[in-house]
């Protein structure tokens, strides 16, 4: 890939950051509190953040980090692709069992609202008040080496633009982000 | 109506999943939606789940809800009013 | 294949309660009928849901009369709606869907959602209930080995996958896509949509004074994209963008929609334009949102429609079912009134359509906006371009 001007990896509690680590935590520690832990460290006043499923969480952070250092102007028109395997299901599950007890029935709307895959895409844009093209797309775990390319394909690039490509998941307590800054 | 507060403001916490926060964070005079603590319309909605499950009361009228949530306070005065469980 | 070749859309079907080809579900708009219906049980929060089915009884039937179908207890009903529309339309554009220059384009919402329901008997692995999974099983079955685009972009992802196939198409180097959308009314989706006070409780009115809500549907849809074959219409241009605003709610502003109406009208006469097919779901908000977009785009000339009136909103297969109507309307020259409006109940003075009319200019325009805050916009050409 061409003109990648920021990556960042967060898996197994480690965060990696233009190849360095920047935050690491315990591997026994449960996953939301390392994203809750790694909030905290970034100093952040965004108390929505702990209202978001793990799988917004995830894609939050990561897009902080590679973010952060652009302007209002740089980010405005940017372009978010991102592609997950699982889709939302930790959150389509918790819905789930908000439906499932005929005695203990009733439908969560604050967890509803994160049963899409790009509600993560909306957290992001909403954060850094990105206006661009957005796209969500889906694809086995096992063609996870593959999607990044796949998704830098699909971008049709226009001058002087930004583009944050990448790949995330939240399953059976295992998750996983590597996101990439590309500029035009 | 102390004990009530400290519940909601637990309540809270819990089913609008703000992990992570304590109810000494809540203020209960402070308003709920807008510059407080920020919720919004689907929060509403499960704050309708909440006083339907727990307190047994049921809002028809979502416009209702409103004025009831407008903080913990007036929460806990209408509950104290209202509930049947 | 020479310089400009375009991008055209080649062959369409689709199933929904209104019928189980384009030509059915055409026939039945232009005769005014519903495809809603009461449906008790569906959900423990009200006793009855007005949603739009496809009636299994006949499904069934019309798959066992159907020549060269695999057995239908193989696949779950979200699959078999999909290899339906996909052997319809590549039987259509006689192309031959192993060929390694066909690449399939996947657009769901909530795929196999149901097989996460513990109480539902099933045989299927549980596994099905992720959409890469189904959507493999399908392209495996058409035995294409390209590794398939999924878009599951809310409720755009049916426009959107269309307006990603033109640019697929135009730069990488496949002939044919085949454009798949589809989405169920299942319990969960029912049951979320009521804990969001979203559902109406009679057929919903888009951009109605009395609108209150909207009404789920079920339903699939496949194109064949090409830039070879000559269409009844033609991907002209589209664009995808975000409200940065809510993740549920529609911006009050229209910010999102207008910026993608902007981007997709930069090249196109407005006075070429026959009208458009909005998203209009018949929430307060969702339709309120859109006219505010259309008076900031200079639109309010233009005629206006939503065919949730006719058969809900079918989620992911939404843009796509309603990107094929209003190609074939578009090439017929007429446009669809929108059931159940009556007065119009939106801040600004849309020309809603409220009888058929006829129409004769090149272009029209195709909307949709989603939870997550993301818009889309389709701008499609009659007649296809010469391949």
């Amino acid at each position: 890939m061409r003109n990648v001007q920021g990556a960042i990896t967060i898996r197994n509690h480690q965060v990696i950051l233009q190849g360095e680590i920047l935050f690491q935590r315990d591997q026994s520690m449960p996953n939301v509190q390392f994203f809750s832990e790694l909030y905290r460290e970034l100093k952040l006043a965004y108390p929505k953040f702990f209202k978001m499923d793990p799988l917004a969480k995830l894609g939050f952070l990561a897009a902080e980090l590679l973010l952060s250092p652009l302007s209002a102007e740089d980010k405005e028109e940017m372009k978010i692709f991102l592609a997950c395997s699982h889709s939302s299901i930790e959150s389509d599950t918790m819905f789930q069992n908000t439906i499932s007890d005929e005695s203990d029935y009733y439908p969560s709307p604050s967890l509803f609202v994160y049963t899409l895959p790009n509600i993560v895409i909306g957290e992001i844009a909403i954060r850094h008040k990105i206006y661009g093209e957005n796209s969500l797309q889906l694809t086995s775990p096992l063609n996870f080496n593959s999607i990044i390319k796949t998704l830098h394909k699909q971008i049709k690039w226009e001058e002087n633009r930004y583009a944050l490509i990448g790949y995330l998941d939240y399953y059976n307590d295992k998750y996983e982000a590597e996101f990439y800054l590309i500029h035009s | 109506m102390k004990d009530l507060i400290l519940e909601l403001k637990e309540e809270i916490i819990e089913v609008l999943n703000f992990e992570g926060m304590t109810p000494e964070d809540i203020d209960e005079n402070a308003p709920l939606f807008g510059d407080g603590l920020g919720l919004d319309s689907i929060d509403a909605l499960e704050l309708i789940v909440l006083m339907e499950k727990k307190y047994g009361i049921k809002l028809a009228d979502p416009n209702q809800g409103r004025e009831i949530f407008a903080s913990i306070a007036t929460m806990a005065a209408y509950i104290t009013e209202h509930r049947t469980k | 294949m020479g310089h400009n070749q375009g991008v055209n859309i080649v062959a369409d079907c689709i199933v929904n309660s209104l019928g189980f080809n384009t030509q059915e579900v055409l026939d039945q708009m232009r005769a005014g009928k519903l495809g809603m219906r009461e449906v008790k049980g569906i959900t423990l929060s009200e006793p009855t849901a007005m949603v739009s089915q496809i009636d299994r009884v006949r499904w069934n039937q019309i798959w066992d009369q159907t020549n060269d179908m695999p057995s239908r207890e193989q696949f779950t009903f979200f699959e078999q709606l999909m290899i339906f529309v996909i052997q319809k339309v590549v039987d259509t554009a006689q192309i031959d869907p192993k060929q390694e220059n066909i690449l399939f384009l996947f657009s769901t919402t909530k795929g196999n959602i149901e097989l996460l329901d513990s109480n539902l008997k099933h045989n299927f692995d549980a596994e099905r209930v992720h959409i890469w999974e189904s959507a493999e099983l399908v392209t495996q079955h058409f035995q294409n080995s390209n590794q398939p685009i999924i878009l599951s972009n809310a409720c755009i992802s049916g426009t959107q996958a269309l307006v990603l196939g033109k640019s697929i198409l135009e730069n990488q180097p496949y002939e044919h896509l085949i454009v798949v959308g589809a989405d169920l009314v299942t319990p969960f989706v029912v049951a979320g949509f009521q804990s969001f006070k979203a559902l109406s409780p009679t057929p919903c009115r888009p951009f109605d004074l009395n609108r209150n809500g909207l009404n789920i549907g079920e339903g699939a849809a496949a194109v064949v994209l090409s830039k070879t074959k000559k269409g009844i219409v033609s991907i002209e241009n589209g664009a995808v963008t975000n409200d940065a605003n809510h993740i549920s709610g529609p911006s009050r502003t229209g910010e999102g929609l207008y910026r993608a109406l902007t981007k997709t009208l930069k090249s196109v006469d407005l006075s070429e334009i026959s009208f458009i097919n909005a998203h209009g779901t018949a929430t307060l908000y969702n339709d309120e949102m859109e006219s505010i977009a259309f008076r900031r785009a200079n639109l309010l000339h233009l005629p206006v429609n939503s065919y949730k009136g006719y058969f809900g909103h079918t989620l992911g297969a939404a843009g796509l079912i309603e990107s094929i109507l209003s190609a074939h309307a578009l090439e017929q020259g007429i446009i669809f009134p929108t059931l159940g409006f009556q007065e119009l109940g939106i801040s600004e003075p849309l020309d809603i359509v409220t009888t058929e009319r006829n129409c004769n200019k090149p272009f029209a325009l195709k909307t949709a906006s989603g939870f997550g805050g993301c818009n889309v916009v389709l701008l499609i050409k009659k007649g296809g371009k010469d391949a």
